[in-house]
């Protein structure tokens, strides 16, 4: 062999950095025997079952998760096994926050765990934008206006199914594998941080750049099996998995369609076409990504990041939600009620839509005749009962779900449209009755009795404020800046000054290493050193 | 739909309330219990 030979380079690289005994211990330091210690494999293990059933899923697809009991089945795996996750996960937190953790070096650590957390959120969010059912549909519609108030809406679309499918099943799950790997791998290679130094106790000072031999120097240690230990818990998580799976199921509420609500609330879906036409509907009215009106814009201070990202997702609602569905349709009656409309002044336009609005809403028994016409009292009404009459046939044929959502094309995975015609009314009106809505606690809440997204806690709760910046008009730019402020304040514990020193104040490490500190006070002799003890380092960053 | 639980102004589910109150369960009992299998003594 010679120095040229870049295969032994990298061997000896992945052995000198990644020694076999640290990455796979046999041995543990003597005061890890609390079960708390458990979590992290908790985790690991539930991270494991989501991989293996999410792929399955994938494999799949929507269909067989929807219609097939085997799919429904490995759905709801992927459901409880999400939930562990972030069960263990979270625990894992409070755990590591108590020791304490972040101390002697471990800085980084703590920073890639923080961060597994975020992209752990971000992938759950995403995956339940991809369930691809009512839940999918009504936490698209909500969360769409805090991604469009910080700008990044355009390109991070939660209303497209496509995209977020991909974010869901490859690009976030990739960057958590990594982080995890990462996570673990500093875990292993610095080893576990030793318990607060007990009053008088003498160790080994922790200094920069130590290696785990030197940490551990003095320190008692204890057979250990990791192996063992994961095969255990990972048994036990997916015993518990398959259980609540098979004993719960899981909640797939059926997806709101332009069909479906064309059916059951002719009314209201005409109303709704209305306003898409005369421009007072919500979507016309929103501002960016969809035109440049200003109804929904959201700004910080002077700075809207919503306006400054501009419209990159422009739908013309008019165009889109009447006129476009009714070009398809080969009918003179319809073209020429079309050609009427389009003559005619904005003023006449407006009485026409005026009047028709007032009838629509005195309309109460959802009442349509023989033709499938909605029936009205005589107004003047101009071309509006021809084209809607027309609109709502071809909705309640399931030809608009279809138009809105490939137009000429074929393949298409954008609901953006869809969805914000449903947002109008259906969507929130049957998430109002299911208490989804914001100011319900809405994103942590599921349909039906299961548990939801305990764990974004954190994020709903500023939506509860009853006052100040979280309940007016830009409530979801200052929700976004405050999570961001708390999620950079967890991620950076390690450097915080008095933060990072709570868990002393608190004590409860007294309890978790409390053996270690039992035996420490039975022995009247100090650990042994092979030098004097020095002050011992209590924050130790890197 | 979910059972409620009302604290104050604040509603919150009951399967969100139980998987809450697990978690805290569950970490006062990884507080009392030791790991399983490491005697040593």
């Amino acid at each position: 062999m010679t120095k040229s030979n870049w295969t032994l380079a990298l061997r000896q690289w992945i052995s000198k950095r990644f020694p076999s005994d640290q990455v796979l211990p046999d041995e543990q330091p003597a005061y890890v025997r609390s079960s708390l210690y458990l979590l992290g494999a908790g985790t690991l293990v539930s991270f494991a079952i989501i991989i293996l059933t999410g792929v399955i899923l994938a494999l799949f697809g929507p269909q067989w998760w929807h219609e097939s009991a085997v799919g429904h089945f490995v759905n709801s795996l992927h459901f409880w096994s999400v939930q562990a996750f972030f069960f263990f996960m979270a625990l894992h937190l409070w755990t590591t926050f108590f020791m304490g953790a972040w101390r002697e070096g471990r800085a980084k650590t703590w920073m890639i765990g923080v961060l597994a957390f975020i992209v752990s959120i971000l992938t759950a969010f995403t995956g339940y934008l991809s369930q691809t059912n009512f839940d999918s549909q009504w936490i698209a519609a909500s969360a769409k206006d805090l991604m469009n108030s910080v700008g990044v809406g355009g390109f991070f679309n939660p209303l497209n199914f496509g995209q977020m499918y991909t974010y869901h099943i490859f690009v976030f799950p990739a960057v958590l594998a990594a982080v995890i790997v990462i996570h673990i791998l500093l875990v292993r290679l610095r080893g576990v941080v030793r318990p607060y130094p007990a009053r008088g106790e003498q160790r080994e000072p922790y200094h920069q750049g130590m290696t785990q031999k030197q940490y551990f120097r003095g320190v008692r240690m204890a057979p250990y099996d990791l192996v063992r230990e994961i095969t255990i818990v990972g048994a036990v998580v997916l015993a518990l998995v398959l259980i609540f799976a098979g004993v719960f199921s899981s909640g797939d509420e059926r997806p709101l369609t332009l069909q479906s609500v064309a059916q059951s609330d002719p009314v209201g879906f005409t109303t709704v076409s209305l306003s898409e036409l005369d421009g007072s509907s919500a979507v016309a009215g929103y501002g960016q990504p969809y035109n440049s009106a200003t109804g929904a814009t959201q700004a910080l201070g002077p700075i809207s990041f919503q306006q400054l990202a501009g419209v990159t997702i422009p739908i013309d609602t008019a165009q889109v939600y009447v006129y476009g569905p009714l070009a398809t349709v080969h009918n003179s009656a319809v073209q020429a009620a079309i050609a009427t409309y389009k003559a005619a002044s904005a003023d006449q336009q407006s009485k026409w839509s005026t009047a028709y609005s007032d009838a629509l809403a005195k309309n109460t028994t959802e009442a349509i005749d023989a033709n499938g016409n909605l029936t009205l009292p005589a107004g003047d009404y101009g071309p509006l009962p021809t084209m809607f009459n027309e609109l709502l046939a071809n909705a309640r044929s399931g030809a608009m779900d279809g138009i809105l959502l490939a137009g000429s094309k074929f393949y298409q995975t954008d609901y953006t449209k869809s969805l914000l015609f449903l947002n109008e009314s259906a969507l929130p009106d049957k998430a109002d009755a299911q208490h989804l809505a914001g100011d319900q606690w809405g994103m942590m809440n599921e349909p039906g009795a299961y548990p939801g997204q305990a764990w974004l806690w954190l994020y709903t709760a500023w939506y509860q404020v009853p006052a100040g910046p979280f309940n007016g008009p830009n409530a979801d730019v200052a929700v976004a800046v405050v999570m961001l402020i708390l999620s950079a304040t967890l991620f950076l514990v390690p450097v915080i000054p008095g933060l990072r020193r709570l868990p002393e104040y608190l004590k409860l490490y007294r309890v978790i290493w409390r053996d270690h500190y039992r035996e420490l006070e039975g022995s009247n002799r100090p650990a042994p050193l092979e030098r004097p003890a020095a002050t011992p380092s209590r924050s130790g960053q890197q | 739909m979910s059972q409620y639980v009302q604290f104050g102004a604040f509603l919150i589910t009951v399967p969100n309330l139980i998987v809450i109150c697990a978690m805290i369960v569950v970490f006062v009992a990884g507080l009392i219990l030791r790991l399983p299998g490491h005697k040593q003594d």
